[in-house]
C-alpha cells in the first residue's frame, strides 16, 4: 500500500468473499447489476441466491401473477355498510330494533337501533357493483377490483385488529406481510428498500403496527413520514460534505476494509459490510429521485390531487407509491391520513363513532381522487397487471348506531377490494347478512387474505416458514385459504 | 365439520357431566332414518366429514379427536364430551358448534338457518343414527420414559475430560474435550492469538467497551506467566462485566420499560429489574438463586430489593392498556402465555408455549403440563409496588419517633379527659335553641401586592397577614382597605387585578357560640385562607374560578372570628368564589344534643366530645401541638418497583380473573375445567411427586400448599428430581454462546426435538456440573472458558481445515464477529472520550445520551434507532441469539447520522488537542484508541494523505485541517475492524 489515492475503486474481494456475501448480506446485496453480473459468469449458485437471510431475490414457490403490492390501508376503519357493502333494509328498518344485534360489539356501546347510511348508492361498470356517493373517482374502477363482502377479524381494537390486518396475530412481535414477502422474495432493486409504509400521523400502535417481528430486521420496512422532509434517516451527506470529499473518504475506507478483508477470507460478514458501504452511497442519490414527486408532469400531478388541500397528503402518497414500485420495490403499504378538518382522530382517520357522514365524506375525499388516480396511472403504464392493490380498513363498523348518528367497530364484518396483479376484476365474493352486521356468506379472515396475497405473489403460505424459538412460524399460523374465486 | 379439541386431562371429561344416555341399539323408526338420510347426512359429509372422520384420521386431518361418520363417534363426541346427546340440544356440542355460539363451524361459513333448525329437530327426535362402525380415536399419551432418552432430558453424565496427543495445545479441560474431537477428525487447531488482539477480544467480550491504550501496553508489557488469568480476573470483577452480560438476559427477559400496543404506557419504574441483572451477576449470585429471585423473589424475601426487583422478569412482557371488554379474558391468556413462553425458553431452554392449543407436536409437554404451569401464575399481576430500602433505619427513627411523640398524645387524652367535659358542659348551657345563623359582615379587599412571579406572590407574607387594619394602607396610600357591600355570596366575582400579584378579602364572621360553619370557595389562581390568624386552606394552583372548587370547615369560637383569604394571580383575570354552607352540627350530633345530659350514654357521650373538641379552645391547642409534632415523623425511603406481586395488576374480567383454566384450543371461550398449578411431568421422577414441591409441612403437622410460585422455583432449581439439571446445561451453553458466537447447541433456546443437537455433548454436561458443583457461581464457568485454549486462539483460516470442517463445527479457529448493537454505541461513546459512566436508575430515551446503552430506556413503540439498525431486539419475545444483519441503512448512519460524527469529531478532539500535536501522531493515537494497535507505516502515509487531500480540498485553512482530522477519525469508526472483533 502506497500514499497514493485510488481515484475510483473496483473491489477486489475474491470470488469465494463476493459469494458468501451475496448469501449474507441484507438490502442491496442481491443487486441486479451484480447478481446479473455473476450469473453471466456462472458463479452464482442456487443456493448462494437462496439464502433465507438476505434480501438477495429469491425464487418464488410458484410463476407469480404480481410482482409488487401497493396496500391502501384505511387505519380506522371504513364502514362497509356507507360504501361498498349497499343494504336497502338498512334505509328501510332505520331506528328500528337491529335483532341479535350485541351492543359490545364495538369498544363502546351501541344503541342497538338500526342507521341507514347517510349516502346515497347506486351500481357502478359492467359488474354492476354497488358503491356509495363518496367515492365517485374510486368507483371508476370497479371493473377492475375483486371485492370481499365477507371479511372478518378478531379483535374490536384498533391496534390489536391492526396487528392482526398486518401480521394475523393481534398480537405484536409477530412478523408484519410486507416482512414475509421481503423474506420470501427478496428485493429487486439494489439502492432501494424492498418493503416502503408510508404515514402520515402514525396509526395507532405506531412502528410495532409494522414490525418485522422475529424476522431478521434486514425484512423491516422503511417508514417515511409524508410530511416530513427527511423521510428517510441519515440519506443526506452532512452540508459542509461534498460529493467529492465523501467518495474521497469512501475510497480509503474501501482500500482498508479490502486490505482487512483479505486477511480473513472466511468471514462473510465482512464482505458484505464492504459492498453496504458502496450500496448507502448509492443510495443516498437513487432514494431522493425516487421520492421526488416534482420530477412528475404537472398534470400527472393534478390528476392525483397533489394540488388540493385536502387530498394532497395521499396523492403524495400514492404518487410516490407508484414511483417506488416502478423502480422495483416490493411491498408498499400506504396509511392513508386525512388532511386536518373533523375527519376523526388523527391516527385513526376513519373512525367514525360520532357522525359516520361527517366523518366519512372528509375520510372519503381525502383518499378517493389519488387511488383513483393511482389505479388509472397503473393502468396507463402497463403496471396494474403486475401490481397488486389492496384497499380497506382493520375491521368494520357496526349497523346499528352509536349514539344518534355514529358507528362503533365490528370486526364480524367488513368489505375490502383487491385490484391488479392477477385480481380477476369485477368479482363480488362473499356476503354478510341483510344488515351487513356479519359475515355469513363465504367469510373470509385474515388468514385468508394473506395466504391469497402471497399466492399471487407465487408463495405457498403454508411453505413460507421461519423457525424461532424453536417453531417454524407462518405468516397464515395453521389456516388459511386462498380465494381462488378472486384470480384471473 | 370440526368440533374443538379439548384438553387431554381424562378427569376433566367427566367433569362435563354429558353422557351418552341413549341406547345406540335402539331401532330408530323408517320415517326418523328418512329425515337423517336427507337432511342430514349430506351436511355430514359434505361440510364435516373432511375433518371430522375416519378417513381424515388417515390422512392426519383430523381436529380435535371428534369423529362423526359414525353413531358411535358422534355421540361419544371428541375430548370436549358428546357432540350429540339424543333428545338433548342444549347439551349438544355440534348444535352449539353450528349456530356459532361457541367454535364456530363448519368454519368457512354458517350453515344456512333452516339446515340448522333440520339439525335441531333431529337431536329433539333423538338423533336417529343408522351408521354402524367403530369411532376409533385414542388418546394420544407421552410415553414419559421413552421421552427422557433424549439427550436434554437425561441426567448430566460425569465425564472425565478425554485424553488427547497434543497436550501442549490444553490449556484446561474444556481443552481436552475439544482437541479430542479435533484430533479424532485430523484437524488441527490454531495457536493463541497475539496479546493485543487477546486484550480486545476479551474486553469487547467481558465489558463491552475497548481497552484502553495503557491497559494494552500494560498487558503486552507483563511478561507474568499469570497476567492472562490476572486480566480475566480483573476484568470480571469490574462493574462492567455486569453491564455488559446483563444485556444477554435481558434480550431472553424480552425486558422493556413500556406497555407496547396502542398508547404504550411507560413504566417509569421497571428500570429496577434491569439494575437487578446487572448487580445480580456483579455480585456473583449463584446461578439458581438468580432463577429463583425472578420467579418467587417478592414471596421468598420480602424486605430485599433484590427479590422485590427480581419479578420484574415476569412482569417484562406486553400489556394492553387500551381493551374492550371482549378482549379482557383472551388478553389474560396472552399474557400468561407469554410469561411462561419466556420462562420456558429463556430457563430451559423448552418452547413450552407450543403446549397452548394441543399437546406439543415434537416435545414430551403436554397441553396439561401448559395449563399447570400457568396456573402457577394465575394470582400474579403487575404493577409498581413500594418497596423501602431501609427498613431498619425507619424502624429505629419511627420509635424514637413514637417516644417523642407519646407526650402530646397524652397531653391531649388528659385534657379530654379532665377538662373537655367541663367546657362542653358549658357551651351546652349556653347553647341557644334554634340554629345559630353566622353574622358576616362584608368583604372588605386590600390589593394588588405585586411580587416578582407567582411563586413568590404566593409565598410572600404581604402586611395584611400579619395582622388586618382595616384603617391601614400599603404602597404609599396607593393600596387600602375598600369595603365591597355589593359582593354577594355564592356568585363568582372575577374584579380582581394584578399579575403575579395578590389581593387579600377579609371579613368577620361572628357567633353566640362556638361551633362549625362550612364554606365553600373558588379560586383564580391560587389560594390561602386564614381563620383567626390561622392556616386554614392553602392551595397553590392556577386556573379560572368557579363554584365549590374547595370546601373548608370552620371551627368557629363564639363572639368575632376574623376570616382572610389571599387569592394569587398568575395573570390575566382574577376572581374568587364564597358561600357559607348552614352547618348545624351533623344529624347524629343533634340527636344526642336533644336528650339530657343524664340519658346519654356513654358512647353517646363520648361522640358529643369528639364533635365538640375542635370548637374548644384548650382542646385545639393541644391537639394543634400533637399535629405539628406529627408532621416530624420520619419517612420511609420508599422506591417504586415495577415488578410481579400475587394479587397485583392485569386484566380484569371478573370472578375467573385469578383463575387458569383448561381451554380448548388455547380459546378462552371454551374452559373444561378448573387447572391446579403444577409442572412439566418431563422433568420429574413421577406425577405423585409434585408434592415435593407444592406441599410444605406446617407446624400442625398438615401439608398445605406452598405458594405456588415458590414451588414453581423450587422444581426448577432442584438438581435432584426436577428441572435443576436441564437448566444448569441451558445456561452453561448461553455462556459458551456468548463468548464464542455459537453455542455447544447452536439453538440455545430451543433444547427440544426441534433443537439442535450439541456439537460437544460430554463437554456440555461437564460444564454444568461444575457449574452445580461450584455452588451454581457463574464467573468460575467464564474463568474455565476463557483460560482455554479454543477461546485463545486465532482466527486463523487453511484449505486443510476448511474442507474438513467447513463450519469450523469442531472450534479449530476463532471467527470474527461484528460487534452488537450496544457494544457499537458503547465503544463510539468510549472512544469519543464522552462516555458517562453512571451506573443505575432510570435511563433515557435519547440515543444521543452519554450513558451506556443498557441504561438506555426500552420503549417498546419507540425503540433506540441505532441500537434497532444493528439487530437490537424489539423487547416482544426472548430472544436467545440475535441475527446479524448487514444493511445499507447501517452504513449510511455510520456516514451520515449527526450523531456519529459528533462522536468523530469528538473523537478527533480527543486524538488532537490543539494544532500543535504532528498529525502522525494524531493518527498514531487513533489507531492505538480505535483498534488497539499501531497502525503500518502504509496505513500511516495513508491516512496522512488522506488528512491533507481532504484539508486542501476544504480550503487549508486550520479550522479545515481540523474538519479534515475529524474525517479521518469518521473514517476510523466506519472500518470494519473496528467493529469487527478478531
Amino acid at each position: 500500500m502506497t500514499g497514493h489515492l485510488p481515484s475510483s475503486a473496483t473491489p477486489q474481494f475474491n470470488f469465494q468473499a463476493r459469494r458468501a456475501f451475496l448469501k449474507r448480506a441484507g438490502m442491496g446485496c442481491g443487486s441486479l447489476a451484480l447478481t446479473s453480473l455473476l450469473n453471466e459468469q456462472g458463479l452464482l449458485s442456487n443456493a448462494a441466491a437462496a439464502d433465507s437471510d438476505s434480501l438477495a431475490p429469491k425464487a418464488p414457490h410458484f410463476a407469480p401473477k404480481a410482482k409488487a403490492v401497493i396496500w391502501l390501508f384505511m387505519p380506522g376503519s371504513p364502514s362497509q355498510v356507507d360504501t361498498f357493502d349497499f343494504k336497502p333494509r338498512l334505509q328501510k328498518s332505520d331506528g328500528q330494533k337491529l335483532s341479535g344485534a350485541d351492543p359490545k360489539t364495538g369498544f363502546f356501546t351501541t344503541s342497538g337501533k338500526i342507521l341507514k347510511s347517510p349516502f346515497r348508492f347506486q351500481q357502478y361498470g359492467e359488474s354492476g357493483a354497488w358503491a356509495s356517493e363518496i367515492f365517485p373517482h374510486m368507483t371508476k374502477h370497479v371493473d377492475d377490483m375483486a371485492f370481499i363482502y365477507s371479511c372478518y377479524s378478531r379483535s374490536n381494537n384498533h391496534t390489536p385488529a391492526m396487528l392482526e390486518m398486518n401480521s394475523g396475530m393481534f398480537l405484536q412481535g409477530r412478523p408484519c406481510v410486507g416482512s414475509w414477502v421481503n423474506y420470501g422474495l427478496g428485493s429487486e432493486n439494489s439502492n432501494l428498500p424492498g418493503f416502503v409504509v408510508m404515514h402520515g400521523v402514525k396509526p395507532r400502535g405506531g412502528n410495532p403496527i409494522w414490525s418485522p417481528g422475529f424476522l431478521p430486521k434486514v425484512f423491516q420496512p422503511t417508514a417515511i413520514d409524508g410530511r416530513s422532509k427527511t423521510p428517510i434517516a441519515n440519506l443526506a451527506r452532512r452540508s459542509a460534505m461534498t460529493e467529492k470529499q465523501q467518495r474521497e473518504q469512501l475510497n480509503v475506507l474501501k482500500l482498508l476494509n479490502e486490505k482487512h478483508q483479505q486477511l480473513r477470507p472466511h468471514e462473510a460478514d465482512l464482505a458484505a459490510r464492504l459492498e453496504s458501504f458502496e450500496l448507502a452511497y448509492r443510495m443516498q442519490t437513487a432514494a431522493p429521485e425516487a421520492m421526488d414527486i416534482g420530477r412528475e408532469t404537472d398534470t400527472t400531478q393534478k390528476m392525483y390531487g397533489v394540488d388540493q388541500k385536502e387530498t394532497q397528503l395521499v396523492a403524495r402518497q400514492c404518487l410516490t407509491a407508484r414511483r417506488l414500485i416502478e423502480r422495483g420495490v416490493r411491498f408498499v403499504q400506504l396509511y392513508a391520513a386525512t388532511n386536518g378538518g373533523a375527519g376523526g382522530v388523527g391516527d385513526v382517520p376513519w373512525d367514525g363513532h360520532g357522525d359516520i357522514g361527517v366523518n366519512h365524506r372528509i375520510a372519503a375525499k381525502s383518499v378517493d381522487q389519488p387511488i383513483g388516480a393511482l389505479l388509472a396511472d397503473l393502468k396507463a403504464r402497463g403496471l396494474l397487471d403486475s401490481t397488486l392493490v389492496i384497499w380497506g380498513g382493520e375491521f368494520g363498523r357496526t349497523s346499528d348506531s352509536q349514539g344518534s348518528k355514529g358507528r362503533d367497530h365490528n370486526p364480524n364484518s367488513f368489505t375490502m377490494w383487491m385490484a391488479g396483479g392477477g385480481i380477476k376484476g369485477g368479482v363480488q365474493y362473499g356476503a354478510s347478512d341483510e344488515f351487513g352486521y356479519k359475515a355469513v356468506e363465504n367469510r373470509v379472515g385474515v388468514n385468508d387474505l394473506h395466504a391469497t396475497i402471497l399466492q399471487l405473489l407465487g408463495l405457498d403460505h403454508e411453505r413460507l416458514t421461519y423457525r424461532f424459538n424453536g417453531r417454524d412460524y407462518r405468516l397464515t399460523d395453521v389456516a388459511g385459504n386462498v380465494l381462488t374465486e378472486l384470480l384471473a | 365439520m370440526r368440533l374443538p379439541l379439548l384438553v387431554i386431562a381424562a378427569c376433566f371429561l367427566a367433569l362435563c357431566g354429558r353422557t351418552s344416555a341413549a341406547d345406540p341399539v335402539a331401532k330408530p323408526k323408517p320415517a326418523d332414518l328418512k329425515f337423517f338420510e336427507q337432511k342430514i347426512r349430506p351436511v355430514l359429509v359434505a361440510k364435516c366429514y373432511q375433518c371430522h372422520s375416519a378417513k381424515a384420521q388417515q390422512n392426519k386431518k383430523l381436529e380435535g379427536k371428534l369423529l362423526l361418520d359414525s353413531r358411535e363417534g358422534i355421540r361419544k363426541g371428541g375430548e370436549s364430551g358428546p357432540a350429540v346427546v339424543p333428545g338433548k340440544v342444549d347439551d349438544s356440542l355440534l348444535i352449539e358448534a353450528i349456530r356459532y355460539e361457541s367454535v364456530e363451524m363448519p368454519p368457512k361459513s354458517k350453515l344456512p338457518a333452516n339446515v340448522i333448525a333440520d339439525f335441531v329437530k333431529w337431536v329433539e327426535m333423538g338423533a336417529p343414527d343408522p351408521r354402524d362402525g367403530r369411532a376409533t380415536t385414542t388418546e394420544t399419551k407421552v410415553d414419559f420414559v421413552a421421552a427422557r432418552k433424549f439427550w436434554s432430558f437425561q441426567p448430566l453424565g460425569e465425564y472425565a475430560p478425554p485424553q488427547v496427543q497434543n497436550k501442549d495445545w490444553v490449556r484446561t479441560p474444556v481443552d481436552q474435550f475439544v482437541l479430542a474431537r479435533l484430533e479424532s477428525a485430523k484437524v488441527i487447531p490454531n495457536n493463541s492469538a497475539s496479546r493485543r488482539t487477546l486484550i480486545r477480544r476479551i474486553y469487547f467480550d467481558l465489558w463491552g467497551l475497548p481497552p484502553e491504550p495503557a491497559a494494552v501496553k500494560a498487558f503486552v508489557a507483563d511478561s507474568s506467566p499469570d497476567a492472562y488469568a490476572k486480566l480475566i480476573g480483573r476484568l470480571l470483577e469490574s462493574d462492567h462485566y455486569g453491564e455488559r452480560w446483563a444485556r444477554h438476559w435481558l434480550d431472553l427477559a424480552r425486558f422493556a420499560e413500556s406497555n407496547g400496543y396502542a398508547f404504550d404506557k411507560d413504566r417509569p419504574n421497571a428500570y429496577h429489574y434491569r439494575d437487578f441483572v446487572i448487580k445480580a451477576l456483579n455480585e456473583g449470585m449463584p446461578y439458581d438463586r438468580f432463577i429463583r429471585l425472578q420467579i418467587a423473589g417478592d414471596q421468598m424475601e420480602s424486605a430485599s430489593y433484590m427479590a422485590q426487583a427480581a419479578t420484574g422478569f415476569l412482569a417484562s412482557g406486553p400489556f394492553t392498556s387500551q381493551q374492550t371488554q371482549k378482549e379482557r379474558e383472551r388478553s389474560r391468556y396472552e399474557q400468561l402465555d407469554d410469561l411462561i413462553a419466556t420462562v420456558g425458553t429463556a430457563t430451559l431452554g423448552l418452547t413450552v408455549g407450543c403446549a397452548r392449543c394441543h399437546d406439543h407436536k415434537y416435545d414430551p409437554i403436554t397441553q396439561r403440563d401448559y395449563y399447570r404451569m400457568i396456573a402457577a401464575f394465575a394470582q400474579t399481576g403487575f404493577q409498581d409496588f413500594p418497596h423501602d430500602r431501609q427498613p431498619e433505619v425507619y424502624r429505629k427513627a419511627k420509635a424514637e419517633f413514637d417516644a417523642a411523640h407519646k407526650p402530646f398524645t397524652d397531653a391531649r387524652a388528659a385534657y379530654e379527659k379532665e377538662h373537655l367535659p367541663t367546657t362542653f358542659a358549658e357551651w351546652s348551657l349556653n347553647r341557644p335553641a334554634e340554629a345559630i345563623q353566622p353574622k358576616l359582615s362584608d368583604w372588605h379587599v386590600a390589593g394588588p401586592f405585586a411580587a416578582a412571579d407567582f411563586d413568590k406572590a404566593f409565598n410572600q407574607a404581604f402586611p395584611p397577614e400579619k395582622k388586618v387594619n382595616l384603617a391601614q394602607t400599603f404602597s404609599n396610600g396607593k393600596v387600602k382597605w375598600t369595603p365591597q357591600p355589593t359582593w354577594v355570596d355564592g356568585k363568582v366575582h372575577n374584579t380582581l387585578t394584578g399579575d403575579n400579584s395578590a389581593n387579600y378579602l377579609f371579613r368577620t364572621v361572628e357567633v353566640p357560640t362556638g361551633g362549625p360553619l362550612e364554606i365553600s370557595l373558588g379560586r383564580d389562581d391560587a389560594i390561602k385562607v386564614w381563620l383567626n390568624g390561622k392556616v386554614v386552606l392553602s392551595k397553590k394552583v392556577a386556573g379560572a374560578a368557579a363554584a365549590d372548587q374547595d370546601e373548608v370547615k370552620l371551627a368557629l369560637k363564639a363572639g368575632r372570628n376574623e376570616l382572610l383569604l389571599k387569592i394569587v394571580n398568575g395573570g390575566g383575570p382574577s376572581g374568587f368564589y364564597f358561600k357559607a354552607i348552614d352547618t348545624g352540627p351533623p344529624k347524629n350530633i343533634q340527636a344526642i344534643l336533644k336528650l339530657t345530659a343524664e340519658k346519654r350514654n356513654a358512647k353517646q357521650k363520648q361522640a358529643l366530645l369528639k364533635w365538640f373538641s375542635p370548637y374548644d379552645e384548650g382542646w385545639r391547642k393541644l391537639n394543634d401541638a400533637e399535629q405539628t409534632h406529627l408532621k416530624l415523623s420520619p419517612k420511609q425511603d420508599l422506591v417504586q418497583v415495577f415488578a410481579a406481586r400475587k394479587g397485583g395488576t392485569t386484566y380484569n374480567f371478573g370472578a375467573d380473573t385469578r383463575k387458569v383454566y383448561f381451554l380448548s384450543r388455547g380459546n378462552s371461550n371454551l374452559k373444561t375445567g378448573l387447572a391446579t398449578p403444577g409442572f412439566m411431568q418431563l422433568l420429574m421422577l413421577s406425577p405423585e411427586q409434585e408434592k415435593r414441591w407444592t406441599l410444605t409441612l406446617a407446624t400442625d403437622e398438615k401439608d398445605q400448599l406452598k405458594p405456588p410460585r415458590i414451588a414453581f422455583a423450587n422444581w426448577l432449581t432442584d438438581v435432584e428430581q426436577g428441572a435443576g439439571q436441564l437448566l444448569a446445561r441451558v445456561i452453561v451453553n448461553r455462556l459458551w454462546q456468548h463468548h464464542f458466537g455459537r453455542g455447544v447447541v447452536s439453538t440455545p433456546s430451543d433444547f427440544g426435538l426441534q433443537g439442535e443437537r450439541p456439537t460437544h455433548p460430554q463437554l456440555l454436561d461437564y460444564l454444568a456440573t461444575e457449574l452445580i458443583r461450584g455452588g451454581w457461581k457463574l464467573k468460575p464457568i467464564h474463568k474455565l472458558i476463557l483460560s482455554s485454549s479454543v477461546y485463545m486462539q486465532t482466527g486463523e483460516s487453511n484449505e486443510a481445515c476448511m474442507q474438513a470442517d467447513p463450519a469450523n463445527e469442531l472450534w479449530w479457529r476463532r471467527p470474527a464477529r461484528r460487534m452488537e448493537a450496544e457494544v457499537i454505541r458503547d465503544s463510539m461513546l468510549a472512544i469519543s472520550g464522552t462516555l458517562d459512566n453512571k451506573m443505575f436508575g432510570p435511563g433515557s430515551l435519547n440515543q444521543q445520551d452519554r450513558r451506556r446503552s443498557v441504561y438506555l430506556k426500552v420503549k417498546r413503540g419507540t425503540l433506540i434507532p441505532v441500537l434497532q439498525l444493528f439487530d437490537a431486539p424489539d423487547a416482544m419475545q426472548g430472544i436467545g441469539q440475535r441475527t446479524i444483519t448487514t444493511v445499507p441503512p447501517q452504513a449510511l448512519a455510520m456516514m451520515n447520522s449527526p450523531f456519529v460524527r459528533q462522536l468523530a469529531e469528538q473523537f478527533s478532539k480527543r486524538v488532537r488537542p490543539n494544532a500543535d500535536k504532528s498529525l502522525e501522531q494524531t493518527v498514531d493515537d487513533a489507531y492505538a484508541i480505535a483498534l488497539c494497535r499501531p497502525p503500518t507505516v502504509d496505513e500511516r502515509s495513508l491516512m496522512l494523505t488522506f488528512i491533507k487531500n481532504q484539508a486542501a480540498s476544504y480550503g487549508n485553512a486550520a479550522a479545515e485541517t481540523d474538519t479534515a482530522v475529524a474525517d479521518f477519525c469518521h473514517l476510523m469508526l466506519c472500518l470494519n475492524e473496528f467493529l469487527f472483533v478478531d
